[in-house]
């Protein structure tokens, strides 16, 4: 089995705590594996993005740090604690094909949606939840189609629904599942600014991408994952082209377990 | 007409039954979860053959059966992959028999079959309105509560396990009201056509709405104006003409009939809607 050179965990005593912490991490479905021996650790204020081939692990991760998928090796940790705890502090935007276009919701009710943990059971969200769902969709650009059916959005729109739904929930950790796919450059655009936006109160955002280029320009780190961690760091090192190949060349099932040693890149300073 | 005292309680029946059963359908039609209160009506109906049979309670029966299944689906659905439908269907179909079985060795006055399966709603008593009307208040309480995580849960599993809500939990519920329906629905109209009760008006409502609220009241208002109309035909059938027309039977017709019609008219109004809504971005 590949020992991955672990230099951040070995001085993570003396580190500050991370936002994130993935120590050794796999995780499975029944008999197979799909991510092994990753470790990462990413500082609030931080983005990471998330980069690999289909079925590389990338949903299958994100899914991890929500504690959906329990990790069947090494630990998970989210601000400070496990991963089912930090949830009211975790937001999650799904992929917009993911969702029932036929649902009878509006956009604004979607977006309210991200207040429903504030609200509790019983009561209706009051007059700040629909204050911070109206400033989230005004955020995203939506006033005037705020009203209308979800499913009657473009793609781009209906994935800033879902990107308003997290501002709403106002979290400390954003988790995106392919924010860019099948979207429209103003989308990208916005979405880019409102991460950035979202970094600079202390956020970490990170997000699956097989974008290489949207990955390069909208995070500071990228996790280069294909079952296994290829690579973990700053963008330009971690997307490097031969670590690239290394990670994108072998189809999962073929990949044989030590052909490639893992590169974990310490950020210094 | 509504005089007589079994009339009386035969009109509040159908009003409770269509709150709850118009209510909670529209959660199982976004869930597109009908094969629940199918399987749920296979296994109802042994739970109170036996609770006859041992000349218990047969609300208890239905109740502990319908308890039983719902905390079984919730089981079964909660794995990522079930693959198992075809044993269940066969699991299902054998509570059935087993309830027919048990039904057909009673020799005890007017227990056949029909009673159980199509309910009496003009031999309702004013104890089974009691308990009707207790099983639809905690079901109303339920829906009244977990309203907006019921609805967040069918169209984002994912998200709303995300934000820490136990989507098994939410599910289990869903079913325990699917539950409540069926016990509720047992004597008035039983628990094969409850299934109608459950699916028509939600389905009807689903056509003709585009917001879960509006579709809630819909639901609602198809299933017990169906209930009503049901009722107030098949007595004037059997009072004037002389027609024995099984009410429970009666209502469920006026429900498909209603689903025909509105299914039609929403076809109708769609189609010039169509090409206009080709909505653009940016």
């Amino acid at each position: 089995m590949p020992t991955s050179p672990d230099l951040a965990t070995a001085t993570a005593p003396a580190a500050p705590t991370a936002a994130l912490e993935l120590d050794a991490v796999a995780v499975s479905y029944g008999d197979t594996v799909a991510i092994e021996g990753l470790t990462a650790h990413v500082q609030a204020g931080s983005s990471v993005a998330l980069v690999g081939p289909n079925g590389a692990g990338k949903s299958t991760l994100i899914r991890a740090i929500l504690g959906i998928v329990p990790v069947a090796a090494g630990r998970i940790r989210v601000l400070g604690t496990d991963p089912v705890s930090a949830r009211r502090r975790v937001a999650y935007v799904p992929q917009h094909t993911d969702l029932d276009s036929e649902f009878p919701v509006t956009a604004r009710q979607v977006v309210l949606m991200g207040r429903y943990r504030h609200v509790g059971w019983l009561r209706r969200p009051g007059r700040a939840d629909r204050a911070a769902a109206a400033s989230a969709i005004h955020a995203v650009g939506l006033d005037d189609v705020a009203d209308h059916r979800f499913g009657t959005l473009s793609g781009g729109q209906r994935q800033r629904v879902l990107f308003a739904r997290a501002l709403a929930q106002e979290a400390d950790v954003l988790l995106l599942d392919e924010p860019f796919n099948g979207v429209d450059l103003t989308t990208q655009q916005l979405m880019i600014d409102l991460l950035a936006a979202a970094r600079s109160r202390g956020a970490v955002v990170v997000l699956s991408t097989h974008d290489l280029d949207l990955a390069r320009h909208t995070c500071e780190e990228a996790c280069l994952l294909n079952r296994r961690l290829f690579a973990f760091g700053p963008v330009a090192q971690a997307l490097d082209e031969d670590l690239l190949l290394a990670a994108f060349a072998h189809a999962p099932h073929v990949l044989a377990p030590s052909a490639v040693v893992a590169t974990t890149i310490t950020t210094e300073g | 007409m509504f005089a007589a005292p079994y009339m009386q309680h035969a009109l509040i029946a159908v009003v409770i039954v269509g709150v709850i059963a118009g209510w909670t359908g529209v959660h199982v039609v976004l869930r597109h979860l009908a094969f629940v209160a199918d399987a749920m009506s296979h296994t109802v109906f042994p739970g109170v053959v036996i609770a006859f049979a041992a000349h218990q309670s047969l609300f208890l029966g239905a109740l502990v059966a319908g308890a039983i299944t719902a905390v079984g689906l919730t089981g079964l659905t909660s794995r990522p992959r079930i693959g198992e439908d075809a044993s269940l269907a066969i699991l299902l179909t054998t509570l059935f028999a087993v309830g027919v079985v048990v039904v057909s060795r009673q020799r005890r006055y007017s227990a056949d079959l029909t009673t159980f399966l199509f309910g009496r709603l003009l031999a309702i008593g004013a104890r089974d309105l009691w308990l009707m009307g207790a099983v639809a208040v905690v079901a109303i309480v339920v829906l009244v509560g977990g309203h907006k995580e019921l609805v967040m849960r069918a169209f984002d599993p994912n998200g709303t396990e995300a934000m820490g809500y136990r989507v098994t939990r939410l599910d289990l519920v869903l079913n325990l009201l699917v539950a409540a329906v069926m016990v509720t629905a047992l004597k008035a109209i039983g628990t094969t056509l409850a299934v109608a009760m459950l699916v028509t008006p939600a389905a009807t409502a689903r056509l003709v709405t585009r917001r879960v609220g509006t579709a809630v009241v819909t639901s609602i208002g198809v299933a017990v104006g169906a209930g009503i109309v049901g009722l107030v035909i098949s007595y004037e059938a059997s009072v004037r003409g002389g027609v024995r027309l099984t009410t429970s039977a009666t209502i469920v017709s006026v429900l498909t009939l209603t689903f025909v019609v509105a299914a039609i008219a929403s076809r109708i109004a769609s189609r010039p809607a169509v090409a206009m809504s080709g909505g653009s971005d940016r």
